[in-house]
């Protein structure tokens, strides 16, 4: 905890207070503006951080992080659109409330839902975080494999409702990120015979050309529906605000739901949109009166909103310790470390504590400053739903060609951000999700090395594969992920067969 | 359905160029793409059957979710035309720059988006381009390409 205290100044320097100001409004905008999500923004402005200190880096991160899960919540309550995919169980119950002249206080609900949220999901990395990076060191190559197997699959087989589209997509990010010169042999893998790919392709490429150009194209589509017709937004300042004997009857609330996300956000793959729908589910069941929500309840509002922002800081658990993200942001932060060359796992916390400890400063702090923003501007965060989305994709699209030029200057590094566009645009015509290929990106190279290292640190002996408890256990839970679409299909079954 | 199939087929096609790469390769350097090329031929096969089948079931429909990471999404001459004029963009970007090039792709790219306010695209373009400019060029001093009008 020394160190951790230790990385406490660093953090409360006027700069990197800026940064996460910045970058908590930025994330509410975003937040607040449908179609765009928090690894958008940060896939734009990935690039960008090539010229910043990290710790100026993750700390727009994790403003945009946290910001941009409650901004999900002002378009979810006004106008029945959540923002991003975790605010979908927000207008359940915020979108009636608002219906019902109850808008001011269901937007404090979730402000201050995300703000407890949050601050339980921070709580948690500082806390759990160091125990695992201790548990790490008793990895080898051996379980690293497995680690990033294991990582793979959950996140292909979790993160997309059809397993098999899933491990497509891991697939296809494990050959990106195979693309180049392999460090072994020196010899030229997957790259087209193009001269441009032998250097390998820049994870900053890939994940702005998938996650920054097929959203954006999509606003094109929301813009063109939208002037034919729309909804008017409810008024923010509506109705009254949140009262004390409420904020002390959500307390409960908050702790299941914080604890929910937490758990979700630790588990690779899952998200903050499954936080927020079980978190709200699970409080349903638990209310006494669990009809009235779906009608304006302001436990919904609570239970998803906390349970999203919960998910926040914990999927950076794993992420920061053993390398394997929580969800598309986390490897998009987790992409960030190591353009700068920082590489997750039990070396970076003895190498570079001030910058692990003070990330987790970081998503500690972002939460306080987002109420203090939330609490000024609701309204006129809610302003920016007016922004026309005709005009944003244009924005995104020059911004993000600015940025994937500036990474390695080359403006060949554009035409690959475009190409990776187009893929992206066309995987998801086919229902193929775009996060595992990140992951794929990030986690296939580490499985190889491992896989390598292991077989040569045991002269070709492939049995080191399943020689330690730590390699059986991640074996099984492996197994585990593979097992769970199946058993879900039975039940499914089951459930159809009893009528 | 013909969509779906045939970019199922192309990624197919993708597996079998990472196993021939692979058996080219050889060696430790080629047993991932190999393999990796076997499982992504295997799955996209079965990929392609499902999306053939029709679903026999209530509860087979239900096995298939949107993934939710994903907003919904339909491919439409939106996308083509985005997709065009980004290629376009790039293409005047590397011979004027950037930004010069900012300066036609922003409204035409808002046209596309049923922005008809023309004033509006005007200003929001100007707007942009200078922000921008001075933002990544004056600000931050990023080594843009060389522009034609701006810089």
């Amino acid at each position: 905890m020394e160190q951790f205290f230790d990385a406490l100044p660093l953090v409360l320097g006027p700069t990197v207070i800026l940064f996460m100001l910045v970058g908590t409004i930025a994330g509410i905008v975003i937040g607040a503006l449908p179609g765009l999500t928090a690894t958008l923004g940060i896939a734009v402005l990935l690039p960008f951080t090539y010229g910043m200190s990290p710790i100026n880096a993750l700390a727009v991160m994790a403003g945009i992080y946290n910001g941009a899960m409650y901004g999900g919540a002002i378009p979810a309550i006004l106008v029945n659109i959540p923002g991003t995919p975790a605010g979908v169980a927000t207008t359940f119950d915020g979108y009636p409330m608002a219906r019902s002249g109850r808008a001011r206080m269901a937007l404090q609900v979730a402000l201050v839902s995300s703000t407890v949220g949050s601050v339980l999901s921070a709580l948690s990395l500082i806390l759990l975080a160091p125990v695992l990076v201790i548990f790490a060191l008793n990895f080898g190559p051996a379980e690293y494999f497995w680690v990033a197997i294991f990582g793979l699959a959950s996140i292909a087989v979790l993160m997309s409702g059809d397993p098999v589209k899933g491990l497509i997509a891991a697939i296809i990010g494990v050959l990106v990120g195979l693309v180049g010169i392999d460090q072994i042999s020196g010899q030229d893998r997957l790259t087209f015979d193009l001269e441009e790919l032998t250097g390998g392709i820049d994870l900053i490429i890939l994940l702005t050309g998938l996650y920054a150009v097929p959203p954006a194209l999509d606003l094109l589509i929301d813009a063109r529906m939208r002037a034919t017709g729309g909804g008017a937004p409810v008024d923010a300042r509506a109705g009254p605000p949140l009262s004390w004997s409420l904020f002390v009857e959500l307390i409960p609330t908050w702790l299941r739901a914080g604890v929910m996300g937490i758990i979700i956000g630790i588990i690779p793959g899952a998200g903050g949109n499954l936080a927020s729908f079980l978190s709200w589910t699970q409080e349903r069941r638990w209310a006494r009166d669990g009809s009235r929500f779906g009608s304006g309840d302001p436990r919904g509002v609570a239970a998803s909103e906390c349970g999203n922002n919960a998910d926040t800081a914990a999927a950076m658990i794993p992420a920061l310790t053993l390398g394997v993200p929580g969800n598309s942001v986390a490897a998009m932060i987790l992409g960030g470390l190591l353009i700068h060359g920082l590489q997750p796992g039990p070396a970076l916390f003895r190498n570079n504590p001030d910058l692990v400890y003070g990330f987790m400063w970081e998503m500690l702090i972002t939460a306080p400053i987002m109420f203090g923003v939330g609490i000024m501007g609701a309204g006129l965060f809610a302003r920016a739903m007016r922004i026309p989305p005709a005009l944003m994709a244009p924005l995104i699209l020059v911004v993000t060609s600015i940025g994937a030029y500036a990474a390695q200057n080359s403006i060949e590094d554009v035409w690959i951000m475009l190409a990776f566009g187009v893929l992206g645009v066309l995987l998801t015509r086919a229902n193929i999700p775009l996060a595992p290929i990140i992951i794929g990106a990030i986690l296939g190279p580490m499985a190889e090395s491992n896989f390598r290292r292991a077989v040569l640190l045991m002269n070709m002996d492939k049995t080191i594969f399943f020689h330690s408890i730590i390699s059986w256990v991640l074996i099984v839970m492996t197994l585990a992920v593979f097992l769970f679409p199946l058993w879900r299909r039975w039940q499914r079954r089951k459930t159809y067969a009893t009528g | 359905m013909v969509a779906p199939v045939l970019i199922l087929l192309a990624i197919m096609s993708y597996g079998g160029y990472a196993i021939a790469e692979g058996l080219r390769v050889g060696g430790r350097s080629g047993i991932f793409p190999l393999a990796l090329g076997l499982a992504l031929v295997a799955l996209t096969a079965v990929a392609t059957i499902r999306t053939l089948r029709p679903r026999a079931t209530p509860a087979d429909s239900l096995e298939s979710e949107p993934s939710p990471d994903m907003a919904p999404i339909t491919l439409s001459w939106v996308h083509a035309a985005g997709l065009a004029l980004l290629a376009a963009y790039m293409l005047a970007a590397s011979y004027i720059g950037l930004l010069s090039a900012a300066i036609v792709f922003t409204p035409v790219l808002g046209f596309v988006g049923a922005e008809r306010r023309w004033t509006l695209l005007a200003a929001f373009t100007a707007i942009l381009v200078l922000v921008l400019y001075f933002i990544f060029s004056v600000f931050l001093r990023l080594p843009l390409p060389p522009e034609f009008l701006i810089g």
